[in-house]
């Protein structure tokens, strides 16, 4: 069984992120409302893919991912970035913060499935 | 457009919830930024509205609603370029309206959308907001209102200390998790800064907070996993000496115990759930299939009684009666859990209301009493429209303009209040200005041009309402506007009756107009007594009870086709309810009256027979062939048996169209028939 950890601020896309992966076999998910409960949720329990917000309160998602890729536990741990930003520039920005995917909102409900998998059978 | 349209259709309640709640929060910032601007004081930070617009961007892709997602996106990026250029430019009073018309559209956008209307027109408020957006070289991914940060007002005084929190397994199954004590912190103080940390072994989080010199943490925080020192390489406000002798040591240092204990002080925002309200329908209907069983259970226990079948009965006997309580219980808690502050619905009213007053040019203040009272979210939710309509309707009809009022002796600004209250299982909300007051006389002598039946003698109370309701009276036009009143009223009272309330008016020429408004504060389980007419069982909704009296036959006093008995100092009109209803009448030398109404214009519901208190459950009469005036749905009684809910409101107009009927005909001299034709009541 792998954690996927969904980060979103809003708990209907939460709710939306985690019915578009539910095809997945032998996947369960943790959920973070802001950035800092996504780093206390990877700090205290295992984590094998994060999909990660950008705009949430207090800490923002880029400083999530600083973090994650700071911290030798999660260098290698698949950070899915899922925003509604989708000018170059912030997909710029994040993939070289170390975003393993940069996807935008909204999202293809049948596409977002096979690319989480994917990650998940390369790790 | 997602291309997940059917797929994200099972989240549509979700994302309308989810935007009530972001529009709420949006339409609180903007008024605060409206204060700001007119006190010219420094905004309130924009992170929380840049976020709620961000949300509500992306959820409204998601579900396919294009234009609030259109409107959010300009209204995002307007509002991010108005901060980058400066404080100034977000408290502008015209791009303080442009906020305002454009949180206002993407609210239209998803009425329309919940409604499956066509969406409004917003081109041209889209094209006005980018018109203000002012291109930068690159957009920021980070803007600075995204960050937590020392606010531009620094608290008045306090000191700066450092939390820091080592989240953990243990910690987390007793729901102290980092946003927990985030809220908490916030309640303490000034939160001004937040950052993860790397720590031997896992993560430990700093807080910094400005807390006052007068406030301290207690105990219970150091079981929760934090430890506090006072950071004096930032200083708040120059009063740290002075405070330094309340403060916990800074070499203290606790390790965070396993206890037992529950999160003490979680801030309410932290242990709110939201629930689906077809789910807490559910979770009603079985509290209501319970509720029928024990009363069939009930029912069994008294026959068993009969038959002495010992201690095993008693048994029973005292399940029964725990159960009954058990079951109250539940069914108290499960109403409140329904229930919201009417306070949201007020602000939203707030919001319709600045619109009707920029528009008019009048001044008018708001005031609000009363927020905290809570009601059925179902019942709040369909009083939204009639009270928009009245709201606007005393701005725009109501309420002077400030020549007028001077003229007339009063302050230029005029007041609109809106005050609710509790009281029993009813809800009162009153909307009332203190502007012109209805011109009984016009609206008299407009009502008898249409042709309504009114009398002679000067219009008010629920007879002003009438003709204020009448369908044929409530257009929009210009006699209406000088009238004071009427429009749409027909609708307003319309919807208040279908949620089983009532509409009442009060109005003085010169010193304004008061509507208000009687609702359950719930809907779905009553306490009732049940009654026998004619062999019939009914209940009687009790709060709706004043008295019961129970009167020999010969007592009651046929007078013009009105049976009356005498009744403290006067007479009581009665409703033979099994004339009423068609039921056979009883022989019986006595009888009782159930007096219901108000305490000025009481009537007596002729019953034959009282059988006793119950819980019933609602359910409205769908079968044409049942409905009927005077019902008000149905109850199951667990016996098999389906009893009838008098509707005590309905039965009370009855009574009162009869005797207006009657009045007429007498004056007419014609045969007094004893019933309007037009009520299809059987006989």
């Amino acid at each position: 069984m792998r954690t996927i950890l969904v980060v979103d601020d809003s708990p209907t896309m939460r709710r939306m992120i985690m019915a578009s992966l539910r095809e997945l076999s032998d996947v369960e998910f943790d959920q973070a409302s802001s950035g800092l409960e996504a780093i206390e949720r990877l700090a205290v329990s295992p984590v094998d893919l994060v999909v990660l917000d950008l705009n949430m309160p207090d800490v923002h998602g880029l400083e999530v991912l600083r973090f994650v890729r700071s911290h030798d536990r999660f260098r290698t741990l698949p950070v899915v970035v899922l925003t509604t930003r989708s000018d170059e520039e912030s997909r710029r920005t994040a993939l070289g913060e170390g975003a393993t995917r940069y996807l935008t909102k909204p999202f293809q409900p049948a596409a977002l499935a096979p690319e989480i998998r994917s990650l998940l059978d390369a790790g | 457009m997602s291309g997940g349209g059917a797929f994200f259709d099972q989240f549509i309640e979700d994302y309308f919830s989810e935007c009530d709640e972001h529009l709420a929060a949006a339409r609180r910032v903007l008024f605060a930024l409206e204060s700001a601007s007119a006190d010219a004081l420094p905004p309130p930070p924009l992170h929380d509205l840049l976020r709620s617009l961000h949300t509500l961007k992306g959820l409204s892709g998601m579900v396919g609603d294009a234009c609030a997602e259109q409107v959010a996106h300009a209204l995002e990026d307007a509002l991010r370029s108005a901060e980058r250029v400066g404080v100034g430019a977000v408290t502008e009073p015209e791009f303080l309206d442009a906020l305002f018309a454009g949180v206002d559209a993407i609210e239209r956008c998803v009425a329309a959308h919940r409604a499956g209307d066509p969406p409004p027109d917003v081109d041209a408020l889209v094209a006005s907001l980018a018109r203000r957006t002012v291109k930068l070289d690159a957009p920021a991914l980070h803007s600075a209102s995204d960050d937590v940060t020392v606010p531009a007002s620094r608290p008045s005084a306090g000191i700066v200390h450092r939390f820091e929190f080592v989240p953990s397994m243990a910690l987390a199954a007793r729901g102290v998790g980092v946003d927990a004590v985030r809220a908490r912190l916030r309640a303490l103080g000034t939160l001004l800064d937040a950052k993860p940390r790397v720590v031997a072994g896992g993560v430990a989080f700093d807080f910094w907070v400005a807390v006052p010199t007068d406030v301290q943490p207690d105990a219970s925080w150091t079981d929760d996993g934090l430890r506090w020192t006072i950071d004096d390489t930032i200083v708040a406000e120059a009063d740290v000496v002075d405070g330094a002798g309340e403060l916990p040591s800074p070499e203290r240092t606790h390790t965070p115990p396993e206890s037992p204990a529950a999160p003490a002080g979680v801030a309410p925002s932290a242990s709110v759930v939201r629930v689906d309200l077809g789910r807490l329908d559910d979770v009603m209907r079985l509290v209501g299939d319970l509720v029928v069983s024990r009363a069939r259970l009930d029912d069994v226990v008294r026959e068993a009684g009969t038959t002495n079948a010992g201690k095993l009965l008693d048994i029973v006997a005292e399940t029964n009666a725990a159960m009954e309580r058990q079951l109250r219980q539940l069914r108290e808690s499960v109403t409140r859990i329904r229930l919201v502050q009417v306070g949201e619905t007020f602000e939203r009213l707030r919001f319709a209301a600045r619109d009707a007053i920029r528009e008019s040019g009048k001044r008018v203040r708001l005031v609000f009493a009363g927020q905290q009272t809570e009601i059925d979210k179902v019942v709040v939710d369909r009083m939204l429209e009639p009270l928009l309509h009245l709201v606007r309707n005393a701005v725009s009809h109501g309420i002077e303009s400030a020549d007028e009022r001077v003229a007339a002796g009063k302050p230029p600004e005029g007041v609109l209040s809106l005050r609710a209250t509790a009281s029993g299982d009813r809800i009162r909300i009153v909307v009332e200005d203190d502007g012109a007051g209805v011109d009984a006389d016009a609206v008299a002598h407009r009502a008898r041009a249409r042709g309504l039946a009114i009398g002679d003698g000067p219009l008010a109370g629920d007879q002003l309402l009438d003709v204020l309701c009448a369908p044929g009276f409530s257009t929009r036009d210009a006699a209406d506007r000088t009238s004071g009143r009427g429009v749409g009223m027909d609708v307003v009272r319309a919807a208040v009756r279908a949620l089983s309330g009532t509409l009442s008016v009060e109005s003085e020429r010169g010193r304004g107009t008061a509507f208000t408004i009687e609702l359950p504060f719930t809907l779905m389980i009553l306490d009732a007594l049940l009654v026998e007419v004619g062999g019939q069982q009914m209940a009687v909704p009790q709060p709706a009870l004043r008295e019961i009296l129970r009167v020999d036959v010969s007592s009651i006093v046929s007078f013009e086709h009105n049976d009356i008995v005498r009744y403290r100092d006067g007479v009581l009109p009665i409703v033979h309810l099994a004339r009423l209803f068609g039921f056979g009448t009883s022989a019986a030398a006595a009888c009782y009256l159930l007096v219901v109404g108000s305490e000025a214009a009481p009537i007596g519901l002729r019953v034959d027979r009282l059988v006793g208190l119950r819980e019933i459950v609602v359910q409205p009469v769908a079968d044409p062939l049942v409905a009927m005036p005077g019902v008000a749905g149905a109850t199951d009684l667990g016996n098999g048996r389906v009893s009838l809910i008098l509707d005590t409101p309905a039965l009370l107009r009855l009574a009162e169209e009869e005797r207006d009927a009657r009045a007429a005909a007498r004056l007419t001299g014609a045969a007094a028939d004893t019933r309007h034709p037009s009520h299809g009541t059987p006989r």
